[in-house]
């Protein structure tokens, strides 16, 4: 009988070949090896925010071959289950953390009312642990009152809204109003994105940035908290 | 097809890239076929990138892509060629490796628009012209015919769902579903292990249950297929899932939606009929889907039933 035990990334040469190895953990769909490179790590000595780090630049490789306009060489599929094995090591690195107090930032995230998709904006609020964000995760299908209570409850620096279908980006611009009216606008930066955002939507509603992706959200994540310090 | 016995002898390799075909090749090894796989070899744009010297990449592969096969490709023999999430400027790849195989028949499903063959007329004629069958389902999960004795044989295993739907006694409650047909993709497994005690007389709720485990990544098994809106994908397979559950329960589908507005307008303009079903919600007897995709498919195959007659000015009416 036939079966893929793992991936064998050593025959399989990236463009930065010292990736190889993390990127084949991070695409391994059974998520055994995430676990294993976790653990041999941790009884090595390495500490939590190491570990995240060494993942953080396997997923940037995926996220670069991913937006590579020349010959994108990973799919939508190696996005989602390498941001599958992501929330593994973070479920199982998690509750080692160190309480931080330097944290890069704190970020509250969503999927827009009417939207109840949750693999990107999970993806991106995961993306945003491991690189040293706080991150306080409102779920699918969250209403306009709900991010205005989050932001007022808890002053984050960043407000990441995200939405799939474009039958829902009405409901992007009625938090935007929300925040205004709300007089928390000017306290908070707001980044959108998802499928039906495009960067001209971003400006039109007033966000202060458009994540194209996960690794390009990041990008413009800590440019904001640049601009804080 | 003369010559050709496909059944327990037959032969598969796979061709594939990334864990959207690791996936794919676990779950036709671990749901019957395991047997049957002569073999698989992943093929990564960085193998025909990074070699270098006289081969300048993969712009030119289409001149000769003889000398593009890694030289590790494995000296074995197939019938079926199943190629899974390889690059779509990697394809014309596949014809010399069909040979080269010697397959008789080649799947080539598209779960995502990069792995879309570039040159997909050229392929399938080069390899209609060796005397290989191929097929691009679209996603996989689309697959329910073939005319093909190979992929007909898969399909007894593999392709658009089929389940068989067992209630509790006296109640509209599930008990158990078999799963005649699994997703290639192991979805259907692991939603109908899932669906016992479910109450099919609240058709949304069935609904929203299907659509939200189909690519649930906790489950060990989900959609891997593109999900943006502009190429829906993922949410047709959804469609499908939820269509065969509702047929397993004895539900009204999206095809029998479709036959029940044709029954009562006549004969109705195609985006007319489409603007009735898709968005439907479910309950109450009826059952829409959520693409346009898969009410396309659906109205394909109920043409190819002789159930619907599409004219050229493009309406339909029951036959």
């Amino acid at each position: 009988m036939y079966v893929v035990k793992g991936r064998h990334m050593a025959d399989n040469p990236l463009r930065d070949p010292s990736l190889s190895y993390l990127v084949g953990v991070l695409l391994d769909f059974k998520g055994t090896k995430i676990r294993e490179f976790c653990q041999s790590k941790l009884d090595s000595g390495a500490d939590p925010f190491t570990i995240f780090g060494e993942l953080q630049a396997g997923l940037e490789e995926i996220g670069d071959g991913y937006e590579d306009p020349g010959f994108r060489r990973y799919f939508n599929s190696d996005l989602i289950v390498s941001g599958r094995n992501m929330k593994r090591a973070i479920e199982m690195l998690k509750p080692l953390l160190p309480p931080r107090k330097d944290g890069k930032g704190l970020v509250v995230i969503g999927t827009v009312a009417g939207d109840v998709h949750d693999i990107g904006k999970t993806i991106f609020a995961v993306t945003l642990e491991s690189a040293g964000f706080f991150v306080i995760d409102t779920g699918v299908d969250v209403p306009c009152t709900r991010f205005i209570g989050a932001v007022r409850e808890n002053s984050p620096d960043i407000l990441a809204m995200s939405s799939l279908l474009t039958t829902t980006l009405p409901a992007m611009n009625e938090v935007m109003q929300g925040l205004n009216n709300a007089g928390l606008r000017d306290k908070v930066h707001v980044i959108v994105g998802g499928h039906a955002v495009t960067e001209g939507f971003a400006r039109s509603i007033g966000a202060d940035a458009y994540g194209r992706d996960c690794i390009d959200g990041l990008r413009k994540c800590r440019e904001f908290m640049q601009e804080k310090a | 097809m003369q010559g050709v016995h496909a059944g327990k002898g037959m032969r598969i390799f796979f061709l594939y890239s990334g864990p959207f075909g690791e996936q794919i090749i676990n779950t036709i090894s671990l749901g019957g076929l395991g047997d049957q796989v002569s073999g698989a070899y992943e093929l990564r744009p960085e193998q025909i990138l990074d070699q270098g010297g006289d081969n300048p990449g993969p712009d030119t592969l289409f001149e000769n892509p003889e000398q593009y096969i890694p030289a590790d490709f494995p000296e074995t023999k197939a019938d079926l060629l199943i190629v899974l999430g390889v690059h779509g400027r990697l394809s014309d790849l596949i014809p010399c490796i069909a040979r080269r195989l010697m397959v008789r028949s080649v799947l080539y499903p598209i779960d995502d628009r990069d792995t879309i063959p570039e040159a997909r007329k050229t392929i399938s004629d080069e390899l209609t012209e060796m005397g290989i069958h191929v097929e691009f389902p679209e996603p996989f999960c689309s697959l329910s015919r073939s005319r093909d004795p190979f992929i007909a044989e898969f399909l007894k295993f593999f392709g658009r769902p089929l389940l068989l739907v067992s209630f509790e006694p006296g109640s509209a409650r599930i008990n158990h579903v078999e799963v005649l047909r699994d997703t290639p993709c192991g979805s259907a497994s692991c939603i109908a292990a899932k669906l016992a005690g479910a109450d099919t007389g609240d058709q949304d709720s069935l609904t929203r249950f299907c659509y939200d485990e189909q690519h649930n990544d906790e489950a060990d098994n989900y959609c891997l297929a593109e999900m943006d809106p502009r190429y829906p994908l993922m949410q047709a397979a959804g469609d499908l899932l939820k269509d065969a559950l509702f047929g397993g329960c004895g539900i009204p589908s999206t095809k029998d939606t479709i036959l029940s507005v044709l029954q009562q307008s006549g004969e109705t303009n195609v985006e007319d009929l489409a603007v009735q079903v898709v968005g439907l919600p479910s309950g109450k007897g009826i059952s829409g889907c959520v693409t346009r995709r898969a009410f396309d498919l659906y109205l394909r195959e109920l043409e190819e039933d002789h159930r619907v007659i599409i004219t050229a000015r493009s309406t339909v009416m029951l036959k």
